[in-house]
């Protein structure tokens, strides 16, 4: 039986499915209507149950846990190594581009908006001295001559308050008075500070009748009263 | 027939690309996940051809460390899967070629073959009778070259295709064809023979 011999070479193939189409129709006609060939092929089926049932997989329970030790106990491949690094690295470069970014838009935004108002800060009023208060002792050399005095009363604004300019009392005692009020010199010129007190008082009343001078003894010193100018 | 197991076709690649292109990176969670989808088919492949179930599992263990040393060199050509069983083929084809020797059990270790089998002690002739074949099977597949033991259990027990087993076993698929039918033949042989003696 030639045709049987070739066929039955063909068998395991067969089973297997690993025959052209044609082949397989071909073994498949000649096994249906021969018994040797078909008891051979029965043959061929129980031996791969048997294989199958015979060979005991082991078990494979912390298998994958002894991989990753094994891998973990190793040095990492040099080109893993690098691939590791360069991601790294570019998300670094990425994270850091961001931050820089940020900080510039920042940095920007609080320029334009601070330069909004630099201008504005040239003009806040700065707080100056006013040399006449009415309850510090003026020095009589820091005095205007008493005309700028009764031009600057009478070119202040008509709603500016009168104002009461307290000097030493012309009569005082050179101790009475402060020597801190006094500039240019304290005891050399206090006689010619108290002649040209009374030299501009007398001005005042002179060139301006509605001026009043009075003395106030209490505090030894002497008041001049300009009216507000209308 | 047996059923293909290692049928590729319902897996989604993308996923499997993806974690391969992470533990390139370095990320070993990817990694232990290809390990826990191959580990029971590698297994498989070192233990047909080497027939001994801790050589099996050891060769397993060494064959996703070196995977993991050469995943630079994987390359789309083939699958991952079959570029794994291939590693695994080589490693356990060159553990046989160092110890030089077939599996023939002598005193612990045939005890601790024979010990995996099934219990011989149930009431059941068709488990007695099942136990009887699976020993004169293992005897049987013992007396077999490393090549043809191979073969025929990566074929009958793992599923492999002959294209699959040419792949992993870098052999013509005519070779495949001619190991198998030699093996299948012999077995039968030695059934026989053990059958009758």
């Amino acid at each position: 039986m030639a045709l049987c011999d070739e066929i039955k070479l063909l068998l395991g193939p067969f089973d297997d499915g690993e025959l052209e189409p044609h082949e397989m129709e071909d073994v498949a006609l000649h096994v249906v209507g021969c018994d040797s060939c078909n008891s051979a092929l029965d043959d061929l089926r129980q031996l791969g149950v048997a294989l199958r049932d015979a060979t005991v997989m082991p078990s494979l329970t912390g298998f994958a846990a002894d991989v990753q030790t094994r891998i973990a106990k190793m040095r990492t491949p040099f080109g893993v190594r690098m691939r590791g690094y360069l991601s790294e690295f570019n998300q670094r470069l990425a994270a850091g581009i961001a931050i820089g970014a940020a900080t510039a838009a920042s940095a920007v935004v609080t320029l334009v908006v601070v330069s909004h108002f630099i201008p504005d800060l040239r003009h806040l009023p700065i707080a100056s001295s006013n040399p006449i208060s009415s309850s510090n002792p003026v020095a009589p050399s820091s005095l205007s001559q008493p005309e700028d005095l009764a031009r600057s009363t009478q070119s202040e604004q008509p709603q500016q308050v009168a104002r009461a300019v307290s000097m030493p009392s012309a009569a005082t005692p050179a101790s009475a008075v402060n020597s801190e009020d006094l500039t240019g010199g304290i005891d050399g010129g206090r006689t010619a500070a108290r002649n040209d007190v009374r030299t501009v008082i007398k001005r005042l009343e002179a060139d301006s009748p509605d001026v009043a001078v009075w003395d106030e003894p209490h505090d030894d010193t002497t008041v001049i009263w300009v009216p507000d100018q209308p | 027939m047996p059923s293909k197991l290692l049928s590729e076709s319902s897996r989604p690649e993308t996923d499997e690309t993806e974690l391969i292109q992470r533990a390139r990176r370095g990320d070993r969670k990817a990694f232990g996940a290809l390990v826990e989808r191959y580990q029971r088919r590698v297994v498989g492949v070192a233990l047909a051809v080497v027939h001994n179930q801790d050589d099996a599992l050891e060769l397993a263990q060494e064959t996703f460390v070196r995977a993991y040393e050469n995943l630079n060199k994987f390359e789309s050509r083939s699958s991952f899967s079959t570029w794994l069983y291939r590693i695994a083929a080589n490693i356990a084809i060159d553990f046989r070629r160092r110890e030089g020797r077939h599996v023939v059990l002598r005193g612990e270790d045939a005890e601790s073959e024979f010990d995996r089998l099934p219990d011989t002690r149930s009431d059941s002739f068709a488990e007695t009778a099942r136990a009887q074949l699976n020993r004169r099977l293992t005897e049987a597949l013992r007396q077999l070259t490393p090549e043809h033991r191979a073969v025929i259990l990566l074929r009958e027990v793992e599923g492999l295709s002959y294209d699959e087993i040419s792949d992993v076993l870098q052999c013509p698929r005519g070779t495949v064809m001619s190991r198998l039918h030699y093996a299948r033949t012999r077995l039968r042989t030695i059934l026989k023979d053990l059958g009758e003696g």
